[in-house]
């Protein structure tokens, strides 16, 4: 099914918003502005907190705000106003056009953005189950539900948080390209983070999920369900032993696969990363990791938590191939980058252009009318292979099996961690012991070409990822088998 | 700046006694920030924001509910006040709610407001940027500022109660910093980060920049490293990182009133080496949280945590403290990290250190290096937010971090992990620095903890 539709143009509220947003951007480009967008936010929240059986707080939250970016002379500059009065956004434009303006004095190398295609939109979100149809206390209940199933499991669990959001609104957008968008916004997330004790040995575990489909998520991951799969992390954990430290065998879960793609390689891939000087700056079209990995950032992921039809300059969301069989094919871009990078491909040999795709791909994206749009990665992940599960534990003496992330962090000269919830060794091809306090950590490059085998199977999880600014994403993939990791544990 | 957030406050709490709220409590925030940005070398954005917001906690009976919206328009006051009691409505009886605060007498602090902030236009914020920028360029060729900026931000809180409290006070902040890397060929740096902030004009862009550069090309030449236990010294923005996850977790008295911290029961217990003492400074001289209230309008006030070792105290809210009969120590914060909105009038309150203070040693920096055969020095810490924070358990990778070989820096060290747990090396802490600094909300030297396991490959 698909989530988000187009109509047609209609008679409505929006045209009065589109003349104002259009008079606004026409004001910009008089004042001296090259190019100049708009977008504005009306956004609603519900926010629901519990701790250990008790409501904390109920949330109610209203926000109408624009974001006005504008280059003037090759330097941007930004402005962002609460309330959409027209004098409000006459009066951003204006400092956002006298930013850009003083950034201009000290330009070297002039900003210049890639052509797009102007469009004219409406894009309507039609969920599985809207949010705004169940009622607040349906939602507490759902919460104190899944609460009491996880306390209900054993006296050894000890807390349990749970932060529910509902996000739905509506943006504007508009460009001096002649693009204007009005794009409907609904998200729904939930986190759990729960701790065990027993004497002295704590154990403490999380779960998160997010949709842009709808509350469906909820009916998609029952609160006993998820209870269940959290109290028995916790106490596997009590009872597990603590890794031994040193290069490992590792076959990764899709939870982790999906974190490794995002942050030890994703970010790497960002173009204004990139282009900064990550460790794949020098290795576009070339062969990166094992034949046996392709990796892809995809916009159009049906509910995905990290879906949208356009992002935040107008472009339509891709589906773009990062790595293919190994190879750099292309990276993330928004407009600025997009340009950026035509030109560095235009001195490089002719086999690489061939390979390595330049083009609008629609990861501009904005936390909210507060800040400007970055690129951002949307759903993260690698694509399944032909094996087994049993098969990617054959031949392994001894290892682990790394099933759910706790947090990961990467570095541009690709070196990455990834904190683990719940692991296992692997003892002669079997799962054997649960083992706790683990991380993985290692070379991004290194251990994408130490990749030997891929899984058939697959999953996509919702996430959030900090770059100054939040924004939702999905990650995920296959399970994923590696020659070696290092584990940080006991020596 | 508005003077009239009070008065707003005093509408928002009438509001919403007027729809049946018990209890009412009014923040309001109006701030202004004005940004220079860089990127690859060059400043090429300049930005501006005006933001202000209403947030109501109301309580009906032991009901609470929260709403907010980022518009000080009485009409919009009017509509979050009937949002928040309607919220309340649909919440469950919360059986440990005792109310919100009573007005306290608050303490005079001093530097955290400064005219000349306020008046400081753009040019003149991309003046210090370019300073910043240029002293990082000149240090070396090879370094790339790959991002950074300097911005002035300034406002007014204001906090209105039904219990009395009527609070305001406003702040300034600026600050600079700088991420760079360095590439030599091939090898590239790990990025590195220097900053320096402050409440009242007064910070060094040159040395922010020079710092940035130098510490990227000193992480340029890497060796490996063999794997063991070994003397290790983290500076201020390594213990910034594993201590948030942490040491600040297990002190805040909702994890301890949770049973989530491996520090409760333990007051009057020694919990750490006797040379460490550490105070949470609400009150500190221009120091980056200080105010003269918190995030509920309690007074702020200095609260010992660790003395000489010994577990004194742990930081508390109003809601936390009401349940076991004391006083909030002025710990409410009203900016999470890691929730679904990220303004402060957007949020309800949830417990932070303010100014978290590790009180220095005597030992000067070059003596703690000189006196170590083999050790680390680390600066930075990759993936301490997957630490343990009821365990104090971590495992992170150790960026930029450099190899000391009798007594000397030597070279650095890539892809060096660390593991083990925060509350036993917090008693192998072995030696504290005098060089003092405030970064975010740590005021710490550098501290050196022995027999630290390293893993590598």
């Amino acid at each position: 099914m698909i989530i988000l539709i187009s109509v047609g143009e209609s008679k409505d509220k929006g045209d009065l918003m589109k003349d104002l947003l259009i008079k606004t951007v026409e004001f910009g480009q008089k004042l001296g502005a090259t190019y100049a967008e708009i977008r504005l936010q009306e956004i609603y929240k519900t926010v629901i907190s519990t701790k250990d059986g008790r409501v904390e707080v109920v949330t109610e939250g209203l926000e109408t705000g624009a974001g006005i970016r504008v280059l003037v002379d090759g330097a941007w500059g930004f402005s962002t106003v609460s309330g959409t009065s027209k004098e409000t956004l006459m009066e951003g434009m204006e400092k956002a056009v006298k930013m850009a303006r003083a950034a201009s004095k000290s330009i070297k190398e002039k900003i210049e953005l890639a052509d797009v295609k102007a469009v004219e939109d409406k894009v309507k979100v039609k969920p599985k189950v809207d949010p705004r149809d169940v009622s607040p206390e349906e939602k507490v209940d759902l919460l104190l539900k899944l609460d009491s199933t996880l306390f209900s499991i054993s006296n050894s669990i000890k807390s349990c948080t749970i932060d529910y959001a509902d996000i739905i609104g509506t943006q504007y957008f508009a460009s001096s390209d002649g693009t204007y968008i009005e794009q409907d916004k609904l998200y729904v997330w939930s986190r759990i983070f729960a701790s065990a004790r027993e004497g002295d040995i704590f154990a403490s575990g999380r779960e998160e999920f997010g949709s842009t489909a709808g509350f469906v998520i909820w009916r998609q991951n029952p609160p006993e369900e998820v209870a269940r799969r959290l109290g028995e992390r916790l106490l596997m954990q009590l009872k597990a032993k603590t890794p031994k430290g040193g290069a490992f065998p590792v076959v990764m879960g899709p939870n982790v696969v999906g974190v490794f793609a995002h942050e030890a390689f994703g970010h790497l891939a960002e173009a204004d990363l990139t282009y900064a000087g990550s460790v794949i700056k020098d290795l576009i079209g070339k062969q990166v990791a094992s034949p046996l990995i392709t990796i892809i950032d995809d916009g159009t992921l049906e509910g995905g938590f990290g879906s949208f039809r356009y992002d935040d300059e107008g472009v339509p969301a891709q589906k773009t191939i990062l790595v293919k069989d190994g190879v750099v094919v292309s990276l993330m871009f928004n407009r600025e980058y997009t340009a950026k990078f035509q030109k560095i491909v235009e001195g490089l040999p002719e086999d690489i252009r061939e390979t390595f795709e330049v083009k609008l791909t629609g990861n501009a994206r904005a936390e909210d009318f507060r800040v400007p749009p970055l690129i951002r990665m949307r759903n993260t992940y690698i694509k399944p292979g032909d094996y087994s599960f049993e098969e990617l534990l054959e031949g392994i003496k001894f290892g682990y099996y790394v099933k759910y992330f706790r947090g990961g962090q990467a570095n541009l000269d690709g070196t990455f961690q990834v904190g683990i919830q719940e692991a296992y060794e692997i003892v002669n091809g079997e799962i054997g012991d649960p083992v706790r306090n683990m991380s993985i950590s290692g070379n991004t490059l290194e251990t994408l070409k130490k990749v030997d085998a891929v899984g058939k199977d697959f999953e996509v999880g919702a996430g959030r990822c900090g770059k100054g600014q939040t924004a939702f994403v999905g990650d995920g993939g296959p399970h994923v088998r590696v020659k070696e990791l290092i584990v940080g544990g006991e020596m | 700046m508005r003077d009239d957030l009070i008065d707003i406050g005093e509408l928002g709490v009438s509001e919403a006694l007027k729809r049946g709220a018990t209890e009412v409590e009014t923040y309001i925030s109006w701030g202004r920030s004005l940004g220079v940005k860089i990127e690859h070398g060059q400043i090429s954005f300049s930005t501006v924001g005006i933001d202000n917001g209403i947030g109501i906690r109301v309580a009906v009976g032991k009901r609470v509910g929260f709403a907010y919206a980022n518009s000080l328009s009485p009409d919009k006051v009017k509509e979050v006040a009937e949002r928040a009691v309607s919220a309340a409505k649909a919440s469950r009886e919360d059986k440990d709610w005792r109310g919100l605060p009573e007005p306290r007498t608050l303490p005079t602090v001093e530097d955290v407001f400064d005219d000349r902030i306020i008046k400081m236009d753009v040019d003149e914020v991309s003046e210090i940027a370019k300073r910043m920028l240029d002293s990082a360029l000149e240090y070396d060729k090879r370094v790339i500022p790959i991002n950074g900026g300097v911005s002035v931000s300034y406002g007014t809180v204001a906090i209105v109660n039904s219990k009395g409290i009527r609070v305001e006070e406003k702040g300034t902040l600026i600050y600079a910093g700088l991420a760079t890397i360095a590439r030599d060929g091939t090898k590239v740096s790990p990025v590195c980060y220097e900053t320096d902030h402050s409440r009242v004009l007064k910070i060094d862009p040159e040395w922010v920049g020079r710092e940035a550069a130098r510490l990227a090309v000193e992480a340029l030449k890497t060796e490996k490293v063999s794997p063991g236990r070994y003397p290790v010294i983290f500076d201020q923005e390594a213990l910034s990182e594993l201590w948030e996850y942490t040491l600040t977790k297990a002190v805040q008295a909702d994890f301890v009133q949770r049973d989530r911290s491996a520090l409760k029961g333990k007051l009057g217990e020694q919990v750490a080496s006797e040379i460490l003492t550490i105070i949470d400074d609400g009150i500190r001289r221009g120091g980056y949280n200080t105010g003269s209230f918190d995030g509920e309008g309690v007074p702020s006030q200095r609260t010992v945590i660790i003395e000489s070792g010994i577990l004194r105290g742990y930081l508390y809210d109003n809601y936390t403290a009401k349940k076991e009969n004391r006083s909030s120590t002025g710990n409410a914060a009203r900016s999470p990290q890691y929730g679904p909105v990220a303004v402060d009038y957007a949020s309800t309150p949830s417990i932070a250190p303010t100014n978290f203070t590790v009180i220095e040693g005597d030992f000067k920096v070059d003596e703690m290096i000189s006196e170590i055969k083999e050790g680390f020095y680390v600066r930075g810490i990759q993936g301490a937010h997957s630490s343990n924070p009821e365990s104090g358990e971590i495992s992170v990778v150790a960026t930029p971090c450099w190899k000391i070989e009798r007594g000397e820096v030597k070279h650095a060290v890539q892809g060096a992990m660390i593991a083990g747990n925060m509350f036993e090396m917090l008693k192998r802490i072995a030696g504290i620095a005098n060089n003092t600094r405030q970064f975010f909300y740590l005021v710490s030297p550098w501290i050196m903890v022995e027999n630290v396991r390293i893993v590598s490959k």
